[in-house]
């Protein structure tokens, strides 16, 4: 059986596991500090050719071949979305490396969704009601006129806010990342301002394009093999 | 069916939302104290297919995972309590805040509504009430041969009266809360506590952080409408962005369905 229908439908599948990639990262374009995905793919199962030489009764080797396309992996991109003033005092974004650290129920996670609000006792909280933390793991306190600097602190109180930077960072999802903390001085936290969505809507596009025209392409490599296996038993029946 | 055209559609429903949001902050442009509300968005849970971490062969691991994610959603409605612009008027009864608090109101059910709409009237009994007729709380009674009325920074209402007299009718207090952006709306520019807000704290105006009371003058929408209006292409243009990803995703599909002959 020729194997090229195989190996092209290795392909179609690939570009559409990078549809999915693309469709969530424009889903989240206007996301607060979504951080976009990206995916790179990797040849696999290489092959060895040979021929063999009847004059010369060799075995001579003519090359190399890499026969599929698999997804080799997918990673968050963490470069900075643009920045938003706001004139809302609740509203944190970081320039630099570094997220804030949340804690919900006894888990921490981190975030650069700086979206955050006071829950009924003052304490500084995310949209999903999760403690903002301090440089101590406690949950910060806030009065109604308050000053953060750029180096965290809260003007006026002991709080500190927590920015740390992350080692294999992976996604939670509600704009939650988990991580192992790396301490970071790389960065300024910015009151009144919201970090955008990293997400380029023009590349995203052209890589929507350019997937579903190698998906057309790969299509017509399927029916080729196709229609030559049907080549191959209509000429075998008639034998 | 594919992943992509259900996350295009959580796009397309989060840009309608936002629209939505936006259309009422603009029709609400020239609403005495409306305060501004902005949608805020998350991402989905991812679905993992490789963990980062698990083990390729002896030794090593994979440095990152494999996974896809679904989307998005519309997490909250924010709204923003920053004081809007103050524009003088020649009435008497409208009152501003300067600042931090709200004015307290009665609602018909009992329950105490808070507003920061300041365009107070007098009803029939010389009371002070809102637009709708729902009265102030403390209740403030204007005597009917009031030649003119004075409110001060901090609340204190008195009345002029013919004979050059002046007579003190009360003070209007505010009431501030820890988490304002907590507060429910009902609609009629009023507000009802929440549990997130928080318990109402009650002050006299101009003190310990509340704002001042300015007479003749009313508080303005904080609605920024260029800020609206450059949200509002982006939403547009965001839809249309997603919906092109619809497009994508079912000519891949007509492409899978012409497979088979």
């Amino acid at each position: 059986m020729d194997r090229g229908i195989y190996y092209a439908t290795m392909g179609m599948l690939n570009n559409l596991y990078q549809l999915d990639n693309i469709a969530n990262n424009l889903a989240n374009v206007n996301t607060n500090g979504y951080k976009k995905d990206s995916v790179s793919f990797k040849a696999v199962m290489e092959k060895e050719f040979y021929s063999y030489d009847g004059k010369t009764q060799k075995i001579k080797k003519i090359g190399n071949m890499e026969t599929a396309t698999v997804v080799d992996d997918v990673r968050p991109i963490l470069f900075s979305g643009g920045f938003e003033e706001t004139d809302n005092q609740y509203d944190f974004a970081i320039e630099g490396s570094g997220f804030f650290k949340i804690q919900r129920g006894e888990e921490f996670y981190y975030t650069r969704n700086g979206e955050f609000k006071l829950d009924s006792q003052g304490f500084l909280v995310t949209n999903d009601g999760d403690y903002v933390l301090n440089r101590n793991n406690g949950k910060i306190l806030i009065n109604n006129d308050f000053q953060v600097l750029p180096d965290g602190k809260v003007s006026g109180t002991d709080y500190e806010i927590a920015v740390f930077d992350l080692n294999s960072t992976k996604k939670y999802g509600y704009n939650l990342f988990t991580g192992e903390e790396v301490v970071t001085s790389d960065f300024k936290v910015m009151q009144k301002t919201l970090e955008h969505s990293n997400v380029d809507a023009l590349n995203e596009m052209i890589k929507m394009i350019s997937a579903s025209r190698q998906f057309g392409i790969l299509e017509k490599a399927v029916q080729t093999s196709d229609s030559l296996n049907a080549r191959i038993i209509e000429t075998v029946s008639k034998i | 069916m594919l992943i992509s055209l259900y996350s295009a559609a959580t796009g397309m429903n989060a840009e309608q939302s936002r629209l939505d949001i936006i259309a009422n902050n603009l029709s609400n442009v020239n609403t005495i104290g409306y305060k501004t509300v902005r949608a805020e968005f998350q991402d989905l849970l991812y679905q993992s297919m490789k963990e980062a971490g698990s083990p390729t062969a002896q030794n090593s691991v994979l440095p990152t995972g494999l996974y896809v994610g679904h989307g998005t959603r519309f997490s909250s409605t924010n709204r923003i309590f920053t004081v809007g612009n103050i524009e003088e008027t020649n009435h008497s009864l409208d009152v501003a805040i300067m600042g931090d608090g709200f004015f307290q109101i009665q609602l018909q059910d009992g329950r105490i509504g808070y507003t920061r709409d300041g365009a107070f009237k007098m009803d029939a009994t010389g009371r002070i009430v809102t637009s709708n007729g729902l009265v102030l709380v403390p209740n403030i009674v204007v005597p009917e041969n009031a030649m003119a009325i004075s409110i001060s920074p901090d609340g204190i209402v008195s009345a002029q009266l013919p004979d050059d007299t002046v007579e003190n009718l009360g003070n209007i207090t505010t009431v501030r809360f820890i988490n304002p952006s907590g507060l429910k709306s009902i609609g009629s520019n009023l507000f009802l506590q929440s549990a997130s807000s928080g318990a109402p704290i009650e002050g006299i105006p101009n003190q310990d952080g509340f704002g001042a009371l300015q007479q003749s003058s009313i508080e303005k929408s904080n609605v920024d409408v260029v800020k609206e209006m450059v949200n509002m292409i982006v939403a547009q243009r965001s839809y249309d962005i997603n919906s092109k990803t619809i497009n994508s995703a079912d000519e891949m599909l007509r492409t899978v369905a012409g497979l088979k002959r």
